[in-house]
């Protein structure tokens, strides 16, 4: 008992430290998307943006979710470890490999601000997926961990008789993912943002599993002591899935894969309606971590004044920053057309 | 630093994921191995680590027929059947009074307004150096192995004053003492000399050893809280270790009164800073104090007394109470309560679980200033003490008129004056000369005749005594029991060997079966035999006394042999030890091998059970077969059979 209770002291006291970096990033996180993103969400049909209200609301998602994230390791954590339930520990996990992903973000954000510098000439960009295979790679690791060892504690037929303070643990989960659902899918509906929007179903799906763990706790109460190591071991497969969907993102980008297709067409219709030029050779996109690299090839008439294809580029340009909303860099190449 | 953090930021979180994934593969088999410790409580930040019931709550008392009343398990030897107590060993006082058979009547319900007091005396000072607060003693053996202690090392802290330096700094009692001010403690005498050289405000430090952990602190002296002309008092006199009990104790009431009546005591507590007033005296439960009053167990604090127009009076307490929480907070002990009375002001409304008779019941209490009232110090004259006798190592006398307006008692108050104290075991209960013994065990004892009668027929009792003006229960615990229910020595020998068992199935006729006779005695098997009459020749004297005690009867056990303990067969399944008088053997069944009981004993021949309980079926069944039922006995199955032979029990009738 003693020991428990040194070792969340201490937990408590680190997250608090870094919790402070944490907000700092976010709020830079924040900033910048603003800065890109001046008027509200001019995807597609130009958005339903509705006033400042909303805005100042998208704004706090980012510091909500990873406060709240905070608070629900160490709670869940804490509550876990000293009511003894399996299922509140592997769903602590699952809240740290949540929080861990919006890390990863900021560090990516960082990494990608450094100068290009002659021994990187194409930019820091890529590392962030690096990062991001090493840490899911483990994360893997821990979550086979608590699949396996929760399936051998029901087989084992070990008793594992959670406090009922385990269970306001997972209520507590319930209710603050739950909250933050509400405000990131409101928010990422009214300023048109499909990233956040799928931020809020993650958080959604925290409570799903926050559901399973309590229900096994309410359930292993009740004498079926099978049921929280169970409620573990589906968390442990939630930690699974989240690990294989980052790990093959961060491959995919890692082998450039082509970027949305609804965003390209979006572009080449856009680019067809420019004067000057003739044709279209190809277009094509790839992320670099959180900057998205456009190369656009156009065909123009082979007696173009180098004047014309200048302001050939800066049409192009204008035409992906109105229609992508992220950080971008626009390469236009001019081919003279045969014939 | 930004670097710094970006790499910290998810190594922390790795790290904190591989301590829960290691704490998640624990779960599970910490329910083996810790085995259950606090699965239910909700409360996580409760201090399970701080030494807390020096008695185990293992007295789990069990309503057998709706009338018999016991203590189950432990090794107390009293248990109250049909309304009795019926005690097994005898008594052996060394003033001779109370032998022979207890019967105990009914429960006792103390007499309202006969209440307690009780005078806390925690407080050892060595005179003329600063003020520690902190009552030493040489390390027990016990404690010392448990610690790996070296011979001579460390000091153990038997008491730590409320309010002291000592207290302040953060040692707890419990705690040993190894190092004081840099230098190795080894005796409380060096502590004693370290401190006199030290002046009050300069700062020491010193190494405990706490539960196997060392921990330092430090202390700053402070002066020693005014002190009315106390003696010096080495802080390991007998005296103090004898009246561990008092220093067990602490009265709730922060008044000023009670500590200046008691100048005759060494121990001194430090005049009260605090003028909250609750009106009330509390008392540690122990075991003695658990049996009379039909306690589950020992957990929460007894209110002893409760002065007249007290906010206590007000809220509706009542002597005898048990206060189990104060406001939600679960009370442990006198000390615990004490502390959280202090941290309340005077006008606030708390809220007090108490357990009455058998039910729990919330009282909500406004704390009162005290306003403090002078009292004399109680003298008195030998002259004043009319009729002498002597109890349990004490000289005790009537108390005259006289002798109550001396000890500044109330016109009228009568009870036993404690004379002298002279013999254990009272010197060890802590009677000090001077007490008034005002009732025993609930019976008023106004005069001698009365005092005699209620305590000729008792071992265990609590013993009401007026000690400066306030009233305090004193446990007398049975001969060979401390008063927590521990035992002091073993069990006798009976010289009653085990034999195989022959028969346990019916047997037709007892008649076929040729009895143990003086030439059968060393026969190695239990025979089912008719009922004999007693042999004398044997080794076993039978008490000329002995009426219904028969040769053959049965004894419910917890484990096959005759030194573990008489049980019953409503709370868990007993052995059954079939014991023939007439040979000195006894043969044990199985829990499995019993069967129905009825049967059992009839073929066996047995007439009569010892038990501690009984269920009602098997106890009608039983005496419908003619079996002779003593339950609410309690001990070892050998004390069980000494007292059958002697005829000291008392058989449930009614059945």
């Amino acid at each position: 008992m003693m020991m428990i209770k040194f070792f969340a002291v201490v937990l408590i006291a680190v997250i608090i430290i870094f919790a402070a970096f944490l907000y700092r990033g976010a709020t830079k996180l924040e900033e910048e998307s603003k800065a890109e993103n001046k008027d509200c969400g001019n995807y597609k049909e130009g958005g339903k943006c509705s006033g400042k209200a909303c805005e100042k609301c998208a704004q706090r998602v980012g510091v909500v979710n990873i406060i709240g994230n905070i608070l629900m390791i160490c709670i869940k954590g804490y509550l876990g470890v000293a009511g003894r339930s399996k299922g509140l520990i592997a769903d602590a996990i699952h809240s740290s490999a949540d929080l861990l992903a919006t890390i990863i973000m900021i560090i990516g954000l960082r990494i990608s601000d450094k100068e290009i510098d002659n021994k990187y000439p194409y930019g820091y960009g890529k590392a962030e997926y690096i990062v991001s295979i090493c840490i899911y790679l483990f994360l893997f690791g821990i979550g086979s961990f608590i699949i396996y060892n929760g399936v051998w504690t029901i087989v084992e037929g070990r008793i594992v008789n959670p406090c009922l303070s385990a269970a306001w643990g997972a209520i507590f989960s319930i209710v603050i993912n739950e909250l933050m659902f509400r405000q990131s899918i409101c928010a990422g509906k009214h300023i048109n943002s499909p990233s956040m929007q799928a931020k809020a179903w993650e958080s959604r799906s925290d409570v799903y599993s926050s559901v399973a763990v309590l229900i096994g706790i309410i359930g292993a109460k009740l004498g079926f002591h099978w049921m929280d190591p169970l409620a573990a071991v589906i968390v442990g497969v939630i930690i699974l899935k989240i690990c294989i969907e980052q790990v093959k993102d961060a491959v995919f980008n890692l082998m450039d894969k082509a970027y949305d297709e609804d965003y390209i067409d979006d572009i080449n219709q856009s680019l067809n309606n420019m004067e000057n030029i003739a044709g279209i050779k190809k277009v094509v996109a790839r992320e670099l971590g959180p900057i998205l690299e456009f190369e656009i090839n156009l065909y123009v008439m082979p007696d173009t004044t180098v004047a014309i294809g200048e302001s050939i580029k800066r049409e192009a340009h204008n035409i992906i920053k109105a229609i992508v909303d992220r950080k971008s860099t626009v390469k236009v190449r001019l081919f003279a057309k045969q014939g | 630093m930004n670097k710094t953090l970006t790499i910290l930021a998810p190594i922390s979180v790795l790290v904190f994921i591989v301590i829960l994934a290691v704490m998640y593969g624990w779960v599970g088999t910490m329910d083996t191995t810790m085995g259950g410790e606090t699965p239910e409580r909700p409360e996580l930040n409760t201090a399970a680590n701080q030494t807390q019931l020096i008695n185990n709550p293992t007295f789990p008392a069990g309503v057998g027929n709706g009338q018999i009343q016991l203590i189950n398990k432990p090794t107390f030897p009293a248990g109250v059947g049909n309304g009795q107590i019926q005690l097994i060993n005898k008594p052996t006082f060394p003033a001779g009074v109370g032998n022979g058979q207890i019967q105990l009547i009914n429960k006792p319900t103390f007499p309202a307004g006969v209440g307690n007091g009780q005078i806390q005396l925690i407080n050892q000072i060595v005179q003329g150096s600063p003020y520690l607060g902190m009552g030493l003693a040489d390390v027990p053996a016990a404690l010392s192995q448990e610690l790996n202690l070296k011979a001579g090392v460390g000091v153990y802290v038997k008491s730590v004053t409320v309010a002291s330096p000592a207290e302040k700094a953060g040692v707890k009692s419990g705690d040993v003492i190894l190092k004081f001010d840099g230098k190795n403690a080894a005796t409380h005498q060096q502590i004693g000399e370290i401190l006199k050289t030290k002046k009050a405000g300069s700062v020491i430090k010193i190494v405990i050893n706490r539960n196997g952990k060392k921990k330092s602190f430090h202390i700053k002296l402070e002066n020693a809280p005014n002190l009315p002309n106390t003696a010096f008092s080495s802080p390991n006199n007998s005296q103090a270790q004898q009246s561990g009990r008092q220093q067990n104790n602490v009265q709730a009431q922060q008044n000023g009164s009670t500590q200046q009546n008691s100048p005759k005591n060494p121990f001194e507590p430090p005049p009260a800073t605090s003028k909250i007033w609750m009106g009330a005296d509390i008392q540690d439960i122990d075991a003695v104090m658990q049996l009379q009053f039909s306690l589950p167990d020992t957990r929460g604090v007894i209110v002893s007394h409760v002065s007249a127009n007290s906010p206590a009076m007000t809220s509706g307490l009542e002597t005898g109470d048990v206060i189990r929480r104060f406001n939600d907070t679960r009370i442990r002990d006198v000390n615990q309560f004490q502390s959280l009375i202090l941290k309340s002001q005077p006008g606030n409304q708390i809220q007090l679980t108490v357990l009455r008779k058998g039910s729990q019941i919330t009282l909500p209490l406004l704390l009162g200033e005290q306003t403090p009232t002078p009292e004399k110090p109680p003298f008195l004259g030998p002259a004043d003490i009319a009729i002498e006798g002597t109890w349990i190592g004490m000289d005790v006398g009537e108390l005259t008129g006289n002798g109550a307006a001396d000890l500044g008692l109330p016109a009228g108050t009568k009870g036993i004056l404690v004379n002298d104290v002279e013999s254990p075991p009272a010197t060890m209960l802590g009677f000090t000369t001077g007490d008034v013994i005002v009732a025993v065990n609930g019976q008023p004892t106004p005069d001698m005749k009365n005092f005699e009668t209620a305590t000729q027929k008792q071992t265990s009792a609590v013993v009401d005594v007026i000690r400066g003006n306030k009233h305090l229960f004193i446990s007398v615990p049975p001969p060979g029991f401390t008063q927590q229910g521990t035992k002091i020595n073993q069990a006798i020998d009976n010289k009653i060997k085990q034999v195989a068992m022959t028969q346990q199935v019916p047997q037709p006729q007892q008649t076929i079966q040729p009895c143990p006779s003086v030439q059968t005695q060393n026969q190695q098997t239990f025979q089912p035999c008719p009922i004999q009459q007693p042999q004398t020749q044997q080794g076993v004297q039978q008490q000329p006394n002995i009426k219904s005690a028969t040769q053959r009867f049965g004894i419910f056990a917890s484990n096959p042999d005759l030194n573990s303990t008489v049980y019953g067969n409503r709370f868990q399944t007993p052995y059954l030890i079939m014991v023939d008088l007439s040979n000195n053997s006894f043969a044990v069944i199985d829990p499995s091998n019993i069967g129905n009981i009825a049967d059992t004993f009839s073929s066996n021949n047995l007439s009569a059970l010892v038990c501690s309980d009984i269920s009602q079926q098997a106890a009608s069944d039983l005496s419908a077969k003619g079996v002779t039922i003593y339950a609410g006995v309690v001990g070892t199955p050998n004390r069980a059979i000494d007292s059958y032979q002697s005829g000291s029990l008392t058989p449930v009738k009614g059945l």
